[in-house]
């Protein structure tokens, strides 16, 4: 049997494996690595690890019932933390220690986590290679010159080379389930509300979500179990009774649909290695319909980016050298602002900026963002009614994980990585990626949709899936 | 800067955006901004559509929560009426100059 998260915790509780022994193991293993990974930008000193480990032991002793006692979590760097940094992946929030912790944060360490380090993304979570990191890139660990995929490449890239157990990244458009394909993981992007963006440093607020990622789909279930709920901090957070699925009564009661857009125009070994593990999944009982179309498809990628540019413009504005610590000098407010945005921004940033400036400007508003949300609403509302019948399986990526430098160079071509994951943001549907198969030793992704709230459907689905196919706790390099 | 760019859109963004860029970065930025614009143009055919704009993706269809996150501010309750009445303090919004 493989070792998961699961069984971890059980042999934590048990006795049978010191936390401080374990702990310490995956330090080693981050030591010995992230020289040539570049997962994480902070991990935390060993002293105040060693601090939490015995809070956590006293809590155990004491009888305290804590869901993942001792279990090792790395956090994605847009998400705040007041005993590390917080940069985003930016330059311009260096050494920026948040005075409070998001809520996920504090519901991860109250469950017993212990919060190894903050991970490498995109800055500000803009991208889909953690190329754009001023921290530098981060390398896929199953292929050290290719990309692990963004912007939480730092959380998969963690995971995939065995540094912790479960991590935390951020969504956007498709930020953990690309990462996920690339690095033979699981990411869940929650449905929109389900978890506090409390303490999350904005991107594109009507889009993003905390989203969980692990090494199987059971894994994945802990930390959503841990992590989801209303949180009155959070304006859009809402309100939901989760009703839980036996897993061991899927069979025949989901329906699969495989809308042709979602699948056809990806790289040939993305859709075989796909068909294949349908057609297995097929053999099992599930009923599986290959006839459905999603036409509204040609309109996701300029919808969901108009929107994501025009909330990035509107939450960036914040960052004029007053109110955090980075600032440049300047003889007035704009000359001062105006500097610390220029040397401290990154190309990519300032050009999502910009576009986002021009979708919300007179003359341009009705024909970008006004149209965008509008493209919005029949988009949302054909996949909602899509997933009143069915889960929608598709790639995650059109394109197997890219070597360094090689998308970044061309933004249409970038942007184009995230064609199947963007519609589940701009729907607010949950959706799942997970290892479909491998393809010249590079892993392949499936993604599957479901309808609002219905995540539990999802994780035993998958966790069905994992079991048939034993593609889960994968570790590079093992 | 590049003749690809229109100077004078390319200069009112930045400066509403409060960016500004080498001559080298511009270069760049303009050929990603014409690629980026042809992108999202593609939107723009939606815009003639009679279809409600989707700001909140959760606009009619879900309960709300039962309680919001951040509750109305009632100014009344914050500021003394005596203190407005004796015009100690002024409330641009309420129309005072």
């Amino acid at each position: 049997m493989k070792e998961t998260a699961v069984t971890i915790i059980e042999n934590l509780r048990n006795g049978s494996v010191d936390i401080e022994d374990y702990v310490f193991k995956k330090i080693d293993i981050i030591r010995k690595k992230d020289i040539v990974i570049n997962a994480y930008i902070s991990i935390d000193s060993e002293d105040f690890i060693l601090e939490r480990i015995n809070e956590i032991k006293r809590n155990m002793v004491s009888g305290i019932n804590m869901k993942i006692p001792g279990i090792v979590v790395s956090i994605k760097d847009n998400i705040s933390t007041n005993f590390l940094p917080t940069t985003a992946g930016s330059k311009i929030l260096e050494n920026y220690v948040p005075p409070y912790n998001a809520t996920v944060v504090e519901k991860i360490l109250k469950e017993g986590g212990i919060i190894i380090g903050k991970t490498n993304l995109d800055e500000f979570a803009m991208g889909s290679t953690t190329e754009f990191s001023a921290y530098g890139l981060t390398r896929n660990p199953w292929d050290i010159t290719r990309v692990p995929g963004g912007s939480s490449g730092g959380s998969a890239a963690s995971l995939a080379y065995g540094s912790c157990d479960l991590s935390l990244g951020s969504d956007t458009g498709g930020s953990v389930r690309l990462p996920a394909s690339y690095t033979a993981t699981v990411g869940l992007k929650p449905t929109y509300g389900t978890v506090s963006r409390y303490g999350l440093i904005p991107y594109a607020n009507s889009l993003e979500q905390i989203s969980p990622m692990a090494r199987s789909v059971k894994d994945l279930a802990l930390i959503w179990d841990v992590i989801k709920g209303y949180d009155e901090k959070d304006a859009t957070s809402v309100n939901y009774d989760f009703k839980t699925i036996n897993n061991k009564t899927i069979n025949n009661k989901f329906k699969i649909c495989v809308p042709n857009e979602f699948i056809e125009d990806s790289e040939q070994p993305i859709k075989s290695t796909i068909y294949k593990l349908l057609e297995k999944i097929e053999n099992e009982g599930i009923d599986i319909e290959y006839e459905g179309r999603f036409e509204k498809l040609k309109y996701a990628l300029p919808t969901y980016y108009t929107i994501a540019f025009a909330e990035a413009a509107s939450n960036l504005a914040r960052y004029d050298g007053k109110l955090y610590p980075v600032s440049s000098e300047g003889f007035s407010y704009k000359e001062m602002s105006e500097n610390t945005r220029r040397h401290n921004f990154g190309l990519e940033v300032k050009k999502r900026i910009l576009m986002g400036v021009l979708a919300l400007s007179e003359g341009f508003i009705n024909d970008y963002y006004i149209a965008a949300t509008k493209g919005r609403r029949i988009i949302r509302d054909e996949i909602l009614n899509m997933t009143k019948h069915c889960i929608i399986a598709s790639s995650v990526s059109p394109i197997l994980p890219p070597k360094i430098g090689e998308r970044i160079k061309d933004p249409l071509k970038l942007y184009a990585m995230d064609i199947y994951t963007v519609v589940a943001n701009l729907a607010g549907v949950p959706a799942l990626a997970m290892p479909a198969g491998f393809y010249n030793n590079l892993p392949v992704g499936i993604q599957f949709m479901a309808g609002p709230f219905e995540e539990e459907k999802l994780l035993a689905l998958g966790s069905f899936i994992e079991e048939k196919t034993g593609l889960y706790n994968l570790i590079a390099g093992d | 800067m590049s003749k690809k760019c229109e100077e004078d859109l390319i200069n009112k963004l930045l400066d509403l955006s409060r960016l500004n860029f080498t001559e080298e970065e511009l270069e760049k930025l303009c050929n990603d901004i014409n690629e980026i614009r042809s992108l999202l143009n593609k939107v723009s055919s939606i815009s003639s559509l009679d279809v409600k704009p989707l700001y909140n993706v959760w606009d009619g269809i879900l309960d709300p929560p039962s309680h919001v996150g951040i509750e109305k501010i009632d100014i009344d309750n914050l500021i003394p009426n005596e203190r407005i009445i004796q015009n100690k303090i002024k409330i641009p919004w309420k129309g005072e100059k």
